[in-house]
């Protein structure tokens, strides 16, 4: 296929979704930008060589790609809020989140920076400060009301960081693997290690326990540590106990400049207002992030039977899931509403 | 029965146990009035959508019985996002507020006269103790689309105290839509009433 | 798939490597911001590599990879002596650190 007539399609795909009103300004503004990249690529056929071309097109279809995941209008916005409310202390560059809803079980976090690129190498297209990365996350469909069971995409968002800022290709650089030990299994391993650190920092114990449901027993295998032994890193590091991971990468942070892994959340007494049944009033960011670990923690007791209110003998385990989802999905949203209300300009 | 004015919502709010009143959020303290409260457009909505079916079936026995969530399509929006409600269209919407009614208070809610106006009516009831998001069901009556934004003040509610306490949450039948933070579609066919009727109809009929 | 796609390592130096790609191109010169992209990633890959602690902060994720690769590629170490910048790199040269990348991310 001709770089050039790839670039074509995805322009017009561009162009489709552009025409949605579905679209939030800041994707619109995107979208339009993108366009008018590739518009001047195509302008001139001599003007860039194929291979800036090829590449070109493989970004911008990748691009187009993420934006299109967002125009079904089902995305759970309360995810994106809580990540949103994560990213800006690891990295200064605008974030744009775009949702699709898998068929699948599995989370995902997907960057894309086709400005990095146009500026190097479309450099006849002025783009000037504007810079935002394009981030697709990918959520199971039948976890889409279910924040609780969303934890992982902090785990996601670790290592969107990671690659990034180079954590763990440092960590390789400065502490190599043993001779003997395969280069690729440690790599995997160390990012492992680290993703559920950083999201430890957000969901605190939640972040593992939601592990050790999905694979209570899991061995080491060439992509993942052992469960056991990710559960005790985190558990030490939450725990304030020596651990030579957890201070291995935070010497990394330190010489990429960037922030250390700390708990970054506080949890908020949710019981009383769970209990009547209605949404916590969150009012900080460390209780946003802190929700997930307190409603982790009143699901399970509830499941095991802690007397409340709503919970009468009748209520099915579904039930019981639905409501502290659902109240925690709330308990977000209210927050995210006052927010954007609060920072509405008043005539 | 007695009508709810300003500072006895007020009062209500402040408290705590079971005759408090909790609106969550409460955006703006404007909306309480002098004996109703404004509720805001939420932000989901059930889109009612035409299937190959003749009629939607509240009978789960009929061999065609589809499930009622089948005839609607969710969608969301945001804060200030526009959404159009077409003539003759039922959509399933939802209140911005999460409330929590009194034991002793029920609430009529109607939509505020300047969307009624505009041929959007709305009108239903919610029991004593009720925790959720209002589930409301728009019916645009006239033969124009009507724009509505989200997060506007489409609907009010007047609390009526009946003067003694209810059983919404302790009771030992749980309620349909109970906790609800989106709209949910119709029950109906949960009823078990319906079960007996049919065996009351079969019976005539054999 | 017919076609193989590039690893998350590859993909990290897609921009280094295409800046390789465009020299002894002569059809359109290679930008200025492509230079100053090149350069550096390639500096900052040579630095890492003489001396982990000279750099803190503003490293940037491709020339970690880099200076990875250089370490564990001898030849690759080699042909990256011969360049000081993108302007002094030759056709020839480009090929060579070219083949020499491909060849760590392939083993």
């Amino acid at each position: 296929m001709r770089p050039r007539i790839d670039l074509h399609l995805v322009r017009e795909n561009l162009r489709q979704l552009d025409e949605t009103t579905y679209f939030s300004e800041k994707l619109h503004t995107f979208t339009k930008k993108l366009i008018g990249a590739i518009d001047h690529v195509l302008a001139v056929p001599s003007r860039y060589s194929d291979d800036v071309v090829r590449v070109f097109a493989d970004v911008a279809r990748i691009s187009q790609t993420y934006l299109a995941g967002s125009t079904t209008k089902e995305a759970p916005y309360e995810m994106e809020y809580c990540l949103r409310a994560a990213i800006p202390r690891w990295t200064g560059r605008e974030t744009l989140i775009t949702t699709a809803l898998t068929s699948g079980q599995d989370f995902h976090l997907l960057p894309i920076d086709p400005w990095n690129f146009v500026a190097t190498a479309v450099s006849g297209y002025q783009v000037g400060a504007y810079s935002p990365l394009l981030v697709l996350i990918g959520v199971p469909r039948i976890y889409r009301h279910k924040p609780i069971y969303c934890i992982p995409l902090y785990h996601e968002l670790g290592h969107f960081i990671d690659e990034t800022l180079g954590v763990i290709r440092y960590s390789l650089f400065v502490n190599p693997p043993p001779p003997g030990y395969d280069h690729e299994v440690v790599q995997s391993h160390r990012q492992e290690f680290f993703a559920d650190l950083f999201a430890a920092c957000y969901c605190g114990h939640a972040s593992i326990r939601t592990l050790q449901t999905i694979a209570p027993h899991n061995p080491a295998t060439p992509t993942h540590p052992a469960t056991a032994d990710r559960a005790r890193v985190v558990e030490e590091f939450l725990g304030g106990i020596q651990n030579d991971i957890v201070d291995h990468f935070q010497s990394c942070l330190a010489a990429l400049g960037a922030p250390n892994l700390m708990p970054l959340y506080s949890l908020p007494s949710i019981a009383q207002s769970y209990d009547d049944m209605r949404p916590f009033t969150l009012t900080s960011r460390e209780h946003l992030h802190g929700i997930f670990e307190s409603s982790w923690n009143y699901l399970s007791e509830t499941l095991d039977g802690r007397p409340s209110s709503w919970a009468i003998p009748s209520l099915s385990d579904g039930d019981i899931e639905r409501v502290v989802n659902d109240l925690t999905e709330k308990s977000i949203r209210n927050m995210s509403i006052k927010e954007r209300w609060d920072s509405g300009i008043t005539p | 029965m007695e009508l709810l004015h300003r500072e006895e919502i007020e009062r209500r709010l402040g408290s705590s146990g079971g005759q408090a009143l909790h609106i969550e959020p409460l955006l703006e303290l404007s909306q309480i009035g002098e004996v109703t409260i404004d509720l805001r457009l939420g932000t989901e909505f059930l889109v009612s959508i035409l299937t190959r079916k003749a009629y939607i079936s509240v009978h789960k026995s009929d061999q065609d019985y589809r499930g009622i969530s089948s005839y609607f399509r969710p969608t969301r929006r945001e804060l200030g996002d526009r959404f159009i409600l077409f003539p003759n269209q039922i959509v399933l919407a939802s209140t911005i507020e999460y409330l929590g009614l009194p034991d002793d208070v029920y609430a009529d809610v109607l939509s505020r006269s300047s969307y009624t106006r505009l041929g959007v009516d709305v009108n239903t009831m919610v029991q004593p103790g009720f925790r959720g998001c209002l589930s409301v069901e728009l019916f645009n009556h006239v033969n124009t689309p009507v724009e509505l934004v989200v997060g506007s003040r489409v609907f009010q509610a007047r609390l009526f105290s009946v003067g003694r306490e209810t059983l919404y949450n302790s009771g030992p039948n749980r309620r349909k839509y109970f906790g609800a933070v989106r709209p949910a579609v119709s029950r109906a066919p949960d009823d078990s009433d319906l079960i007996k009727l049919e065996a009351i109809r079969e019976r005539r009929s054999s | 798939m017919l076609a193989a796609t590039p690893s998350q390592e590859s993909r990290v130096l897609t921009l280094f490597q295409l800046a390789l790609r465009l020299v002894g191109q002569s059809e359109q010169p290679i930008s200025p911001e492509m230079h100053t992209y090149f350069n550096r990633v390639l500096h900052q890959a040579k630095a890492l590599n003489q001396d982990p602690s000279s750099i803190t902060g503003g490293l940037l994720p491709e020339a970690i990879q880099l200076a990875l690769n250089m370490r564990e590629l001898e030849e690759l170490r080699g042909v990256l002596s011969d360049a000081d910048d993108l302007a002094s790199v030759s056709p020839a040269l480009a090929d060579s650190i070219l083949n020499n990348l491909e060849r760590r991310v392939a083993s």
